[in-house]
């Protein structure tokens, strides 16, 4: 478990805390888009289920995206389908959000407040001009400190070390900014902004839900709750187009394109490692999301973000069955050549700084003179690909005796 | 330090410049702003993880620097020791020979001082007991005397043998000094005798250029080009050596000092003064061209680890062409 979970806990207690994640369980109960629908106990279930047999009925959201190669995602523009997605399984990314598609959440409460509500920017500019008005402030005191020694020196001859840190000095636990007239400023423009705001035509929804192609695949042909259109027909397209379309999207895009199809694919597409390592994990029950963030190419959640941090953090290893294979080919594969050790350094000390352990993920790309290309027009190639795990940990002598 | 305007012999041993004097290393640090690391044991500190002792090893990009600055040159340290001739050979066993004999009389004096008055640091009790066991003794050496005696009437060649086997060592081998049991001091016998069981320290200075072999006339170089073509010193031979060494001489130049980064993801850590006073600003990482491409991952990578400890990512980008360097920084700003 992380760090932060028992700490909250026992902060929270039965309060804020303990009522946002009851609230949580409530909302994030289901871990798929697909819901198992039990009928209500009669005779003939019970029958059935002696004989191995349920009522159990399977009831598919059927979520709809358009495919978009540019971007290499895909997009549900719907709302409602957006949060089931989001909702069941933490599926995709608001556009315009960090995550969860919040967007038009956010502006309501904008609206209510009146325009007063600052932006998480806005915070972030306030919190540092006050920082460094506090570091002048404390710069000024200790050299006025200084200033008052040297003058006692000169007078009495007296020598007085200059404080550091005293009452005279202000701390950065106890330092408060000194209200600046601010508010005094700024009622007009933002009466007048409520004004305009009053008038503006009701929000429309902007945001759209972005799937990743390894999260579109994984809901669409193992769950079959996701219907991908074409951007151009705005037809939908079959499965097959579909595996071909996601395996072009993360080719060059002006290439000499070859005669067939089977000829424009590669074992090592990008797609494809991605997905193995996508498919490995979440059949294993892990929420997996981008990991950018910490400088690696997944996190592993239990259950979700919104329940815990992210513990994991996986760096995808492709490595060539064949040699010859990485030689020829025309894909420059991300991290299939050994990195530096400083890298490796840098991952692993960026990760274990905040409290997660680094998994190096080994993706096998099948060699080609023992499998044809022609499996590649199909998912079943997957089926080729091997993945094998190292967990790597920092180890520090001098704190890990015990 | 007779004058600092010395020029720094940078003794190189496998491609590695090192330098073992500690006034040099004082003064590459005090005059031109290169630090080092110390990498030798100090033999009496227990844990030889944070202070050490000489030779401190130079990257190469401050080996470099310093010899493009015409602070330093190189030596070829393997080269530069000669075969000692034989008068040199039996100087320096002689000195050495000089050196265990003064050691040996002034652990002498101080055993006679001590044993003409020992009352002082004895007990009452101590010193009978003392008596007694040297009582014993002598008792027992006067019965095995009588033996021995009695024995030497048989054959008489007992009293050469000690001369004989400490005597030979001398002739045949001088570098059996090295061990003192068989030591071959004083053809004397009753100071051998003695001498044999008193230890002594041979001292091995650390560094060999004072030895009258070491002649590093024919194998020092003033600039890289002539030690390159000597084969001693092959750095900066690449593209990203001579980005790296670009970079370091760029930021030298402005008054910084450098240490390695590899600890917080960069190729140097930043200090504004001396590493002792003060904490790095920036960790710095090298680019080896303008145009080079930087994953979005690695900035992260740099945001992260730099605000995380506290320094700004420096990314240095080398223009090989213009010979130029330009910088760009990172910080993580986090919203919220």
């Amino acid at each position: 478990m992380s760090l932060i979970t028992p700490s909250s806990r026992s902060r929270g207690g039965g309060g804020k805390a303990g009522a946002r994640k009851h609230e949580n369980n409530r909302i994030y109960a289901n871990p798929l888009p697909l819901l198992f629908v039990e009928p209500p106990p009669s005779r003939i279930g019970s029958v059935l289920g002696l004989l191995g047999l349920s009522l159990t009925r399977v009831e598919n959201p059927h979520c709809e995206g358009i495919f978009d190669p540019i971007t290499r995602s895909v997009w549900v523009s719907n709302s409602a389908h957006s949060m089931i997605l989001w909702r069941r399984g933490f599926f995709g990314k608001g556009d315009l959000s960090r995550s969860e598609p919040s967007w038009l959440a956010r502006q309501i409460n904008i609206r209510k407040s009146g325009g007063k509500q600052l932006t998480s920017e806005e915070i972030t500019a306030r919190r540092r001009a006050e920082r460094k008005q506090f570091k002048r402030d404390r710069a000024a005191a200790i050299a006025a400190v200084a200033e008052e020694a040297e003058a006692i020196f000169a007078s009495e001859g007296r020598v007085i070390a200059p404080a550091l840190s005293g009452p005279a000095i202000p701390s950065a636990a106890t330092w408060r900014p000194t209200s600046q007239p601010q508010p005094e400023e700024s009622p007009s423009p933002a009466e007048g902004e409520t004004e305009i705001l009053e008038d503006e035509a009701p929000l429309v929804d902007v945001e759209h839900l972005q799937l990743t192609l390894q999260e579109a695949f994984f809901l669409l042909w193992n769950l079959d709750c996701l219907t991908v259109f074409d951007p151009t027909t705005m037809e939908p397209m079959t499965l097959q187009q579909i595996w071909i379309a996601f395996q072009k999207a993360e080719l060059p895009l002006f290439t000499s394109s070859p005669s067939t199809v089977v000829e424009s694919l590669e074992f090592d597409n990008p797609f494809l490692i991605n997905y193995a390592v996508y498919h490995h994990y979440r059949s294993l029950g892990w929420v997996v999301k981008g990991g950018i963030k910490f400088c690696v190419d997944y996190l592993l959640y239990k259950r979700g973000p919104v329940f815990a941090h992210a513990e994991l953090a996986l760096v995808v290893m492709p490595v060539y069955e064949d040699i010859e294979d990485q030689k020829t080919s025309s894909i420059d594969l991300h991290n299939s050549s050994p990195f530096a050790w400083s890298w490796l350094s840098t991952i692993n000390r960026v990760n274990s700084q905040v409290q997660k352990t680094l998994i190096l993920v080994y993706v096998t790309i099948p060699a080609k003179t023992r499998v044809s290309q022609s499996v590649l027009l199909t998912p079943a190639c997957l089926a080729h690909y091997s993945v094998r795990e190292v967990v790597l940990r920092r180890f520090i002598p001098a704190r890990m005796r015990d | 330090m007779s004058s600092d305007t010395r020029i720094i012999p940078l003794r190189v041993v496998n491609k590695t410049a090192y330098i073992w004097d500690v006034d040099d290393i004082a003064i590459v640090r005090s005059k031109h702003r290169i630090c080092g690391i110390l990498v030798g044991t100090l033999p009496h500190l227990s844990q030889q993880n944070v202070f050490l002792g000489v030779p401190l090893v130079l990257m190469p990009e401050e080996a470099a620097l310093l010899v493009n600055i015409g602070a330093a040159v190189f030596v070829d340290d393997p080269n530069a020791h000669r075969n000692p001739t034989i008068p040199q050979l039996e100087a320096w066993s002689a000195e050495q020979r000089d050196l265990a004999r003064s050691q040996i009389e002034l652990t002498e004096t101080k055993t006679a001082k001590e044993s003409a008055n020992p009352t002082r640091a004895m007990s009452e009790d101590a010193l009978r007991k003392r008596r007694e066991r040297e009582e014993r003794k002598k008792a027992k050496a006067a019965e095995v005397a009588a033996q021995q005696a009695a024995a030497a009437s048989g054959s008489g060649e007992t009293e050469l043998n000690p001369s004989l086997l400490l005597g030979a060592p001398l002739m045949s081998k001088p570098e059996t000094i090295h061990t003192p049991p068989t030591d071959p001091l004083t053809p004397s016998s009753s100071e051998l005798s003695k001498s044999a069981s008193t230890p002594y320290t041979i001292v091995i200075p650390a560094s060999a250029a004072s030895q009258p072999w070491y002649n590093a006339s024919s194998c020092t170089y003033k600039t890289i080009e002539s030690a390159r073509a000597a084969g001693v010193w092959d750095f900066p031979a690449t593209l990203s050596d001579r980005a790296r060494s670009g970079v370091f001489h760029d930021l030298w130049k402005q008054g910084y000092f450098m240490g390695g980064g590899i600890k917080f993801g960069g190729e140097y850590l930043v200090y504004p003064g001396d590493p002792l006073r003060y904490h790095s600003h920036f960790s710095a990482s090298v680019v080896e061209s303008p145009i080079a491409s930087l994953r979005p991952m690695e900035i992260v990578a740099h945001g992260r680890l730099g605000t995380a400890t506290k320094k700004a990512h420096l990314l240095c980008g080398w223009d090989d062409e213009k010979q130029e360097v330009s910088y760009l920084s990172i910080e993580w700003a986090g919203f919220g």
